[in-house]
């Protein structure tokens, strides 16, 4: 786990350093001059804090749904959580309201909630069944992906290629930085806490329960938890996909399946990969930005199927 | 002691057990046989509260299971599925490990949950395999993680659904005496088709018979060929003995 703390925070190094504009490592804090420092600090540490928070609370989630399903091949953009929340907020979006963040994230947060309820609503009876959610939640999440383009169809032209960007997971919108790095700090200890029911649940739900652990609260747990974040995520970054798919598999080969130490270790290899595929996606064509979830999917698609074959 | 009164035990609209009335008590040791499908292993998940049950009252040590909480329940009872759904990537001590959960909150001493949980593991000569992952056992050995499990949870009554499936000759001699001797201070129940091993080891049975009805009793009272009549449906008992 130091290691990754370390590695973390070369990342975030190599972050403050790369972009449209280079800023040598000896200008970090030899005093850079004005136009550096307004770079640094009003661009790259927010987006750099948002990017940290955003893919370890894409990786949290990604393992907490996939404790609640039963399935290694669950994350909240395959089961359509994301496209929930991101439906709903590309709807406030594009009507013109002006809404406080607060309720930003809270609709985003329901839409998230309700859609997850129904899946499970719909695909399981006392127990979850793991492969019925799986299929049902890619359906959902097709549903929710022409929802969107409908959204988008029906916008005026102006206002779609930012609302596409965000689609495709963009971290340009780094205001209130701050409040998912909070969420993602109470988050991770509120999930923490549930360590031991997280190894037993992953056992799955008749064991669990014969075991004492109360399951109906701990998929109550689950379902909040992984709505909340993949809320902010999205609300912050709009649709990254693979995150939490991914980051999850890497940690169990990593540090094992129990979660005193898949948690921590999920945070930091989501903040890891997100912080790096963001810096990417600001340098690689720059002055031009590209949306961070193209490098997602790049690392993820690869990696995942390359764990597949593995495990296989 | 565990008191059963009157329970009837329903699936959908069939009636599974009928107005079944039993003690259970510390030092006694149990079967239930009964053919395939007559809800043997519904009465078993009925008794650890893992199913609801049509009418009737299930008191354990005074308190009613219904009023028990999850947790509480399962410091009382400990139950081996007939098969496990579990995912078996982990370790086989983490895998026992897991048995001690009902107690970890309240466990001062952290000694004594590993201590269960090596016991467990010895137990069932499991010893050379702790660190091995359960997906790599066979049959049989994944079957005594899964009993050494329910060893280290250590609870006053142990509920066993067909218990020596996958096991060797020797392991099933070895797992019946183990529980024969842990029946002196608990509650143990099994279901078993194994009705040789019943007669041995056993010191009560509970006969289901298909048209819901139970028959309750000592090992020696019940097994007539009378019961092995109704139980067998077919005039089979010529081919085994009693």
């Amino acid at each position: 786990m130091p290691l990754l703390v370390i590695v973390l925070l070369l990342v975030v190094i190599a972050a403050l350093t790369f972009g449209s504009q280079y800023i040598p490592i000896s200008h970090l804090w030899n005093g850079a001059n004005n136009l550096n420092s307004e770079i640094i600090y009003t661009i790259r540490v927010p987006r750099i804090i948002n990017a940290i928070s955003v893919g370890a609370l894409l990786s949290i989630a990604g393992l907490l749904v996939q404790n609640l399903v039963k399935n290694p091949l669950a994350d909240p953009y395959i089961l359509g959580v994301s496209g929930a929340s991101a439906s709903m907020q590309l709807a406030i979006i594009a009507s013109g309201l002006i809404v406080p963040f607060w309720l930003f994230v809270l609709l985003g947060f329901l839409a998230a909630f309700v859609s997850l309820v129904f899946l499970i609503f719909i695909s399981s009876k006392n127990l979850i069944n793991t492969n019925k959610l799986l299929l049902s939640g890619v359906v959902l999440a097709f549903a929710y992906g022409a929802l969107i383009s409908l959204i988008l169809t029906l916008s005026p032209l102006a206002s779609t290629k930012p609302m596409l960007f965000w689609l495709m997971g963009d971290l340009s919108f780094s205001r209130n930085s701050f409040y998912p790095l909070i969420l993602l700090l109470v988050g991770s200890l509120w999930a923490f806490r549930y360590r031991h029911e997280l190894d037993i649940l992953a056992k799955g739900e008749f064991f669990a329960l014969k075991s004492g652990v109360d399951v109906k609260k701990m998929n109550f747990i689950l379902l909040f938890t992984t709505s909340i974040f993949t809320a902010v995520a999205v609300s912050m970054a709009g649709t990254i996909g693979f995150v939490g798919l991914v980051v999850p598999h890497i940690c169990r080969l990593l540090v094992g399946n129990m979660h005193a130490k898949l948690i921590p270790a999920s945070a930091l290899i989501g903040a890891i990969v997100l912080l790096i595929a963001d810096t990417f996606a600001r340098t690689i064509v720059a002055p031009i930005q590209l949306p961070v979830g193209i490098f997602t999917a790049f690392f993820g698609v690869p990696v995942f199927l390359l764990l597949l074959r593995r495990k296989a | 002691m565990i008191t059963i009164k009157n329970l009837n035990i329903k699936n959908n609209q069939t009636m599974l057990i009928k107005e079944m009335n039993v003690e259970f008590k510390t030092g006694e040791f149990w079967a239930i046989i009964g053919k395939n499908g007559v809800g043997k292993t519904s009465l078993m998940h009925t008794i650890a509260g893992l199913r609801e049950y049509a009418e009737g009252k299930i008191i354990i040590n005074g308190n009613n299971l219904n009023s028990l909480s999850i947790l509480s329940r399962a410091q009382d009872i400990a139950i081996l599925p007939q098969m496990q759904e579990a995912s078996l990537d982990c370790t086989v001590e983490q895998s026992v490990s897991y048995g001690r959960y009902p107690w970890h909150k309240n466990e001062q001493d952290k000694k004594r949950s590993l201590k269960k949980i090596y016991d467990a593991i010895k137990a069932m000569e499991l010893s050379h395999l702790k660190a091995k992952n359960v997906e790599k056992l066979s049959g049989g050995e994944i079957r005594k993680v899964e009993i050494a499990t329910i060893l280290a949870q250590d609870s006053n009554t142990m509920l066993l659904d067909e218990p020596l499936n996958h096991l060797d000759i020797a392991s099933r001699f070895k797992l019946m005496q183990l529980l024969k001797q842990l029946s002196q201070n608990k509650i143990v129940i099994i279901i078993t088709h194994d009705i040789q091993y019943v007669q041995e080891y056993c010191s009560n049975a509970i006969l289901v018979f298909e048209d819901a009805s139970t028959k309750i009793g000592t090992v020696n009272e019940i097994f007539t060929e009378e019961n092995f009549q109704k139980l067998l449906g077919e005039n089979l008992l010529n081919t085994i003995s009693l």
